[in-house]
């Protein structure tokens, strides 16, 4: 009885067992109902319910989302024994649990958690381009480690900045720097893409052929390029804000730049200071402009005299840059209404560098060289005061601009040279200088009509002391004595005005041009030995020249569809007279000059243009040019001039050819500059045997012919986010030079390559490798040299996170001189960044040249002798630095 | 132009804005779309914004945010009504919106899991409200990332075509373009089967400014989705006849009119049909 029950029982079980089965089987389907309360007991409501199976958490089986009363209910079929329920929201933490798989009810207690989600951009294509526009996303190219807008630039295929901050596109110099479409800065834009973060930049537009002159815009063309940065929506307050301290003591880095952007106005204040060898007068300095191309930073003021330099090494200045510099730059720009803007750009500099260094020369004379060990300790002081005022309107309707600058230098140079014997030098080099310049331009009708008035007066009284006294059998019967002073002052009125008319009669466009050139100098130079000025008419310089230049010039233009031609040809007339108190023979000439120029550019496809231009010109030398009593340049030069001007005829032939695909990434150009030029005077340098050497013009044709072949390739690869890059550079030139009696040809030849590559795949490495090879030959009678430099630059960069960044850059510098055994120099530095959550601070610690490093060898060669230089590079250096960001 | 001056002129008057949430998130979506079911070639592309708020969401195109924003201040001026549209015109000219995409999705309002969409045809205003999102397929066995973000793909069936959309559950909020919704996370990307209409995710901001979610308030004509889908291509028909009766616009030269005809024919393609 007992063993039926038993046996009932065991079925009974069989049977529940087997109906489980079929319901896992046939029915499989697990419900849980659940009930989400937050730790604080408030109901958590809208929470993401997933369900995951054991053996891939990844996977979702099924979801549910919690309602008001933070209910939910999962309805889902899975074998597993046990599953995994996970919660998602940006109110509570993130929680799993794991369950049997069987229907249940569950209560699930989730801690409170604000969750934030990352920014996020995508930029597809990061290099798109529409007719004539280009445009760079700035997030494809920028890294953790690139501050301002001008770091990312840099890596643009396509463009070139150099350590000046100039910007080159396919080789040639950015005429316009936009922001936001406005020119704030004009050629001041270092200033900008130096302190500009990338990070309130959307956009980095190329514009080519952009006319700047709106009024133009549909009937002149024009083969500039301009660029202009799209700032990022909101953005209206950036900049920049760093303060930094290091050792050795008292290193500091100081830098403060608000900028505002807005419809109504633009801003860029600045304060900087440092002495890290961060060079200001870059952000300072406009970059020059000579035939409307934008040349490296010139000084505005002219050096007439200065102490004995060392030439600079060519590796990073900020390596060997031992300053103590201080810049305020205050820019401004407010439209007043629809078509007038103000602007107002002002600079004071201040500077202490110091350059140290031994200097070994060997001269090259008519029986052997002679050699000469100098080690030379400089400094100098520089104050410089820029201003420019500017009233601009640009519209279709009307161009005007009139800028009202004023620029006020006060620089002292002194310098001492051991050779062995002690050698002071002081120099003052003060320059003051106002000019304004007015432009009008209105159409009428079709055509147009500018008014063009330029006047600039410069006033350069410079002097230059040596103790103990120099050139004593010249100036002191022999005797040694106690100081020279050499004194050198210029001042000048420079006027420039022009009419021009142009037609426009499409495709083609005429530009009637008549202008007057007027121009005043007064040059005086003398000696004083033992403060005495020395009355010897070959020791001084007392004239005043006085110049007029008529012109009239036609410019033919045509453009249709994809073919631009050019022809300008202007014919001046000339007349000058200078009145020279000491020598009698007063110069006066007239002379009729024709300059004509030809040029002309196909766009072949989308992809390639072409371009080809010829120039002949002749150029009449400068006033500066008659100085027929000597003039100390330096404690072993002496300079003389002739009464005759440089004539200078040039022929001048360049073409060039560009690529560009935008989609590929693909920037290539290739271009050729020949020149030829016929100068009538020669310099006859004369080297005496204890090293002091003379400089003399006479009347002599001479020629000088060169050859330039420039290339810049670069691919940006988009999907491996790889940067490849070539550039090359042959200059062969050949001139006709004069020393010590002896006529013959100097030939120089230089070859640079320069490829690298920037790897930028992964999120957590960045890579960039560059090398720079380049080859320099001379040939003269006395000697044939061989200069090979080298430089292999590698940085290393490691982002684990997106708040701390590590990076090394490794630099080799090579130099090799015929004769001498190969220099080398290794460099280091490695930078340590941090970025707390709050992501408006920043923390950087950076070690420059970690092998301590003292010098650096550099070899150069002149018309008159081989150089090497050892020059002082900065100690190994330890910063640490705060930033801080104004993006709002 | 004239269509868009005339159009804005309307705008111009009365509008009305209630401040019914904050932007927490701003989610950026590019919405490829084919203006002509039938060519290939009339892609095409506006940038679209889903606002993400507290309690609710809206999506819109990023032109007509732009321009209604505009439009409110115009409005707080005090300047005539020709001053208003000419100072309205200048700042919104080159940011119109495509007519396919001009309404307003407010998602989780008038209440929860309803949505209120909002649109203009030509001088009148309509609105529906709907339950807030179609029923997903979850489609375990793919997963992509897309835009550094791990995705899983769903299908559903809304409107008269077939979609497939990929979310994220790192970004666990239940909302995406369009009426889209209803997922354990984010669409990023959403199209439908014949790629006649795809949205993507471009840009994720978050807002750390008190930036409010507007809702628009007009007199609005309740009526179906199927109701909205025959008034559009009523009102394109309607425009047809006004080209065609040259009386009404003169300005047209022949060759605008004739722009402006094929434009008009082929604006066809809706994203919902039925």
């Amino acid at each position: 009885m007992k063993g039926i029950k038993c046996k009932r029982l065991m079925y009974k079980y069989i049977l529940l067992f087997i109906c489980l089965t079929i319901a896992e089987i046939t029915f499989g389907q697990t419900t849980i109902t659940g009930n989400l309360v937050s730790s604080d007991n408030t109901v958590a409501s809208d929470l993401n319910i997933l369900v995951h199976s054991k053996k891939n958490m990844n996977g979702i089986i099924a979801y549910a989302i919690s309602d008001a009363k933070g209910n939910f209910n999962l309805e889902f079929t899975c074998k597993d024994d046990s599953i995994a329920i996970s919660t998602r929201s940006l109110t509570h933490r993130d929680t799993t649990i794991f369950v049997a798989n069987r229907s249940q009810k569950l209560k699930i207690i989730l801690p409170i958690y604000v969750r934030e989600i990352k920014e996020v951009q995508v930029n597809s294509r990061p290099i798109t381009s529409k007719k004539d526009t280009i445009t760079y996303l700035v997030s494809a190219f920028a890294q953790l480690k690139d501050q301002s807008i001008g770091d990312v630039i840099r890596k643009m295929p396509g463009f070139d900045v150099d350590q000046d901050g100039k910007i080159s596109y396919q080789g040639n110099p950015i005429q316009k720097y936009y922001i936001e479409g406005m020119d704030l800065l004009e050629n001041r834009y270092t200033i900008a893409n130096k302190n500009l973060p990338h990070g309130a930049v959307g956009s980095v537009e190329v514009l080519e052929n952009h006319q700047p002159i709106k009024a133009l815009q549909s009937s002149v063309f024009s083969d500039g390029t301009s660029l202009n940065l799209k700032l990022k929506r909101n953005i209206a307050v950036t900049g920049t804000a760093r303060t930094g301290v290091g050792l050795p003591l008292l290193l500091r880095d100081v830098n403060v730049t608000p900028m505002l952007f807005n419809a109504k106005q633009q801003i860029i204040a600045s304060f900087q200071s440092n002495n890290t060898g961060d060079d200001l007068n870059t952000q300072n300095q406009p970059l020059q402009f000579s035939n409307g191309v934008l040349e490296g930073v010139g000084n505005l003021k002219p050096e007439l005299l200065g102490i004995t330099t060392i030439s600079k090494p060519q590796i990073d200045p900020k390596r060997y840059l031992d300053n103590n510099a201080n810049l305020i730059s205050y820019n401004h720009l407010i439209k007043i209404n629809s078509h007038t803007e103000l602007k107002v750009n002002a600079g004071f500099y201040r500077d202490h560098q110091i350059e140290s260094g031994t200097k070994t020369s060997s001269y090259y004379l008519t029986n052997g060289n002679y050699t000469l060990y100098e080690i030379t300790d400089n400094h100098y002081y520089k104050t410089n005061l820029s201003t420019n005022f500017t009233i601009a309107q640009n519209t279709s309707k009307r161009y005007l601009k009139n800028q009202l600058s004023i620029n006020r230098f006060w620089d002292n140079e002194t310098g001492v040279i051991l050779n062995p014997y002690k050698q002071e030098q002081k120099a003052e080099t003060p320059h003051t200088s106002v000019s304004n310049s007015f432009d009008l331009l209105v159409p009428v009708k079709k055509n147009f009509l500018r008014v063009f008035s330029f006047i600039d007066y410069n006033d350069s009284p410079q002097k230059i002391s040596f103790q103990p006294g120099i050139f004593k059998d010249e100036l002191n019967d022999s005797l040694d004595y106690q100081k020279t002073v050499q004194n050198y002052s210029l001042r000048e009125l420079i006027n420039h005005h022009y009419l021009r008319f142009t037609i426009n009669k499409k495709p083609w466009s005429f530009d009637t041009e008549s202008g007057l050139k007027f121009e005043k100098q007064e040059i005086r130079t003398f000696i004083e030995a033992k403060d005495v000025i020395l009355a010897a008419d070959s020791l001084n310089n007392h004239y005043d020249w006085t110049s007029y230049e008529l012109y009239f010039s036609e410019t033919f233009r045509y453009e249709k569809n994809d073919f631009r031609l050019g022809i300008e040809s202007p014919i001046r007339a000339l007349a000058y007279q200078s009145k020279d108190k000491y020598y009698n023979s007063a110069v006066k000439t007239q002379r009729l000059l024709f300059s004509p120029r030809f040029y002309l550019s196909y766009d072949i496809n989308g992809y390639w243009s072409g371009n080809a231009s010829i120039r002949h010109a002749t150029n009449l030398g400068d006033a500066s040019q008659l100085t027929q009593g000597y003039i100390i340049t330096g404690y072993r030069n002496m300079n003389r001039r002739s009464d005759k001007l440089d004539d200078k005829q040039i022929f001048a032939y360049s073409m060039g050819l560009k690529y560009k695909n935008a989609v590929s990434g693909f920037f290539s150009s290739l271009s050729w500059i020949h020149n030829r030029t016929i100068k009538s005077l020669l310099y006859r340098n004369k080297l005496s045997g204890n090293g002091l050497y003379y400089n003399e013009a006479i009347e002599s044709d001479n020629q000088s012919i060169s050859d330039n072949v420039t290339t810049d390739n670069s691919f940006y690869i988009s999907s491996r986010k790889i940067t490849l890059r070539l550039k090359g550079n042959y200059i062969k030139s050949n001139r006709e030079y004069l020393l010590n009696d002896t006529r013959g040809w100097l030939n120089n030849q230089m070859v640079l390559i320069h490829p690298s590559v920037g790897f930028n795949r992964w999120t957590k490495v960045g890579l960039d490798y560059n090398f720079n090879l380049s080859f320099i030959m001379q040939r003269n009678l006395q000697a044939n040299n061989t200069i090979i430099n080298q430089t292999h630059k590698f940085s290393f960069y490691y982002y684990p996170s997106d708040r701390h960044w590590l990076g090394a850059d490794l630099e080799y510098y090579q130099t090799n001189q015929k004769q001498q055994s190969g220099n080398e120099q290794f460099f280091a530095n490695v930078t340590y960044n941090y970025k707390p959550n709050n992501r408006r601070l920043q923390y950087k610690i950076k070690c420059t040249n970690l092998f301590n490093s003292s010098e650096i060898v550099d070899y150069r060669y002149s018309d008159i002798g081989l150089f090497e230089n050892h020059y002082r590079i900065r100690q190994r250096e330890i910063m640490f630095s705060i930033s801080f960001a104004l993006n709002r | 132009m004239i269509i868009s001056l005339c159009i804005l002129t309307i705008k111009v008057f009365s509008q009305n804005l209630t401040n019914i949430d904050i932007v927490k998130y701003e989610y950026y979506y590019n919405y490829e779309f084919l203006n002509d079911s039938t060519s290939r070639y009339s892609l095409k592309s506006q940038e679209m914004v889903l606002q993400v708020g507290e309690h609710l969401s809206k999506f819109t195109s990023a032109n007509k945010l732009f321009s209604d924003s505009v439009l409110a201040i115009v409005e707080k001026k005090e300047i005539g009504h020709a001053g208003k549209v000419l100072e309205g015109f200048n700042l919104v000219k080159g940011s119109l919106t495509n007519p396919l995409c001009n309404y307003d999705v407010y998602k989780n309002y008038p209440e929860k899991n309803t949505l209120t969409f909002t649109a203009r045809i030509s001088k009148n205003y309509f609105t529906l409200i709907q339950k807030s999102h179609p029923h997903w397929e979850l489609d375990t066995n793919n997963d992509s990332t897309i835009l550094s973000f791990k995705c899983h793909k769903a299908t559903t069936k809304f409107a008269g075509r077939s979609y497939i959309a990929w979310f994220t559950t790192d970004i666990p909020i239940s909302d995406g373009p369009y009426k889209f919704s209803g997922l354990p996370g984010l669409i990023i990307k959403i199209n439908d089967i014949q790629n006649q209409h795809c949205f993507t995710l471009i840009e994720v901001k978050k807002i750390k400014f008190e930036k409010p979610i507007f809702y628009i308030q007009k007199d609005y004509q309740k009526i179906t989705p199927q109701e909205y889908v025959k008034a559009l291509d009523v009102n394109s028909a309607k425009m047809l006849d006004m080209l065609h009766d040259q009386e009404k616009i003169k300005s047209f030269n022949q060759e605008s009119n004739i722009k402006a005809e094929n434009n008009l024919k082929s604006r066809n393609n809706f994203i919902e049909r039925y």
